[in-house]
């Protein structure tokens, strides 16, 4: 019982010294539409469509009414990444595939409170209502997965013959 | 909410008169008989750490029953509160009054040839309950690719958060009716938070809510 004292002392210095927690974040704050290629064979044999992931020998990637692109010229694409509108009820893009143009635009909610943590605030996660697409070099487009957020999944396939 | 916090504490403090009255005046009533007796705690340990992080206060007192000196069933009330500002400028601001019940067990056992004593050594546990509001301020959502910046500011958002927590620790009656001790508290909540969905980053009578938390409580009190 003599001890109850120094014990005491020490373990609330201890914790006193403890309870400072980080302030810094270390979440990921980007959100961004996540779109798969996929190319579509038709096997001589069965005659069936097969469906496999395709790269993209040169992509380029525009917001319509922006100066600057989200992808210029990058080369053997499987995947690209895009920043949806987070003040507006759709976006749209104009995606050149190596000499060939389509224009894609994403009809989409917005949610501004979605919370990640004080040290990281808010982002704004979207759910895709609806993709459309012109189709020159598109053949058709699949939203697999609507929710977007900070997390890496795909959210679109985009089809090609 | 202050109106709240000190009606309940008066309304513990005229139970406890009462009962203290009722066994002077009742020694064989069956509250005599089956409680010991009433210790009214105030814990001293937030009001310390307030002298160094003045973003955070808490005031809290404890009403302890002693049941045939084995089981210590208790209620707790608080009052707490934060205004705390993050490095990216975003302020938390809330207060308010949370509540706990729970048990403790008595573990200390006197050696023999040793005279009885009124000191405990206790382990419990606690359920914990704080139904409250806040602000969250200054949230910055920036979209760099289409130039877009918003300020939001979230106001009067309600929580209400359930948690339990392991306790222990030991009181040592320092002078007759006073004791003295601290207790060690293992805090959890029954249920994380939803993704994505706004959660208080400080809950009444839990602390920061990041998680498991470890507390200390450093009561003093005095027995009826």
């Amino acid at each position: 019982m003599k001890l109850l004292f120094p014990i005491s002392l020490i373990v609330i210095v201890a914790i006193i010294t403890a309870c400072n927690p980080s302030d810094e974040c270390r979440e990921k704050t980007s959100v961004n539409m996540q779109i798969g290629f996929y190319s579509k064979t038709v096997n001589p044999s069965t005659k069936k469509i097969q469906i496999s992931s395709q790269a993209i020998d040169s992509i380029w990637v525009r917001g319509v009414g922006m100066d600057s692109l989200v992808y210029n010229n990058k080369k053997n694409e499987k995947l690209i990444l895009i920043p949806l509108n987070s003040t507006a009820d759709h976006s749209k893009y104009i995606v050149q595939f190596n000499e060939i143009t389509d224009t894609i635009s994403v009809f989409h909610q917005n949610n501004d409170k979605y919370y990640l943590s004080l040290e990281c605030g808010c982002i704004v996660a979207h759910t895709i209502d609806e993709v459309v697409s012109t189709r020159h070099y598109i053949d058709s487009v699949s939203i697999v997965y609507p929710e977007i957020n900070n997390t890496n999944i795909e959210n679109v396939q985009i089809f090609h013959f | 909410m202050y109106r709240y916090f000190i009606f309940n504490i008066l309304l513990i403090s005229c139970f406890v008169a009462g009962m203290a009255q009722n066994k002077k005046n009742n020694m064989d009533s069956i509250s005599s008989k089956w409680i010991n007796d009433l210790r009214l705690e105030v814990n001293v340990a937030p009001i310390v750490n307030t002298l160094f992080n003045n973003e955070i206060f808490t005031y809290e007192a404890a009403l302890q029953a002693s049941v045939l000196k084995k089981y210590y069933p208790v209620f707790e009330m608080g009052f707490a509160g934060a205004d705390h500002t993050a490095s990216n400028d975003i302020n938390f601001k809330t207060n308010g009054v949370y509540s706990r019940i729970g048990l403790d067990f008595n573990i200390m056992k006197p050696k023999k040839k040793q005279d009885p004593t009124n000191n405990l050594f206790l382990v419990g546990v606690r359920v914990g309950f704080s139904n409250f509001k806040y602000d969250l301020n200054n949230v910055l959502l920036t979209d760099e690719y289409w130039n877009q910046t918003q300020n939001r500011d979230f106001k009067h958002e309600s929580a209400s958060k359930v948690w339990f927590e392991i306790s222990a620790g030991m009181r040592v009656e320092i002078i007759k009716h006073v004791y003295m001790g601290w207790s060690i508290r293992n805090k959890n909540f029954f249920k994380e938070a939803t993704v994505g969905k706004l959660n208080p980053w400080f809950v009444p009578g839990y602390g920061v809510s990041n998680g498991s938390k470890w507390n200390l409580i450093y009561a003093v009190g005095y027995s009826f």
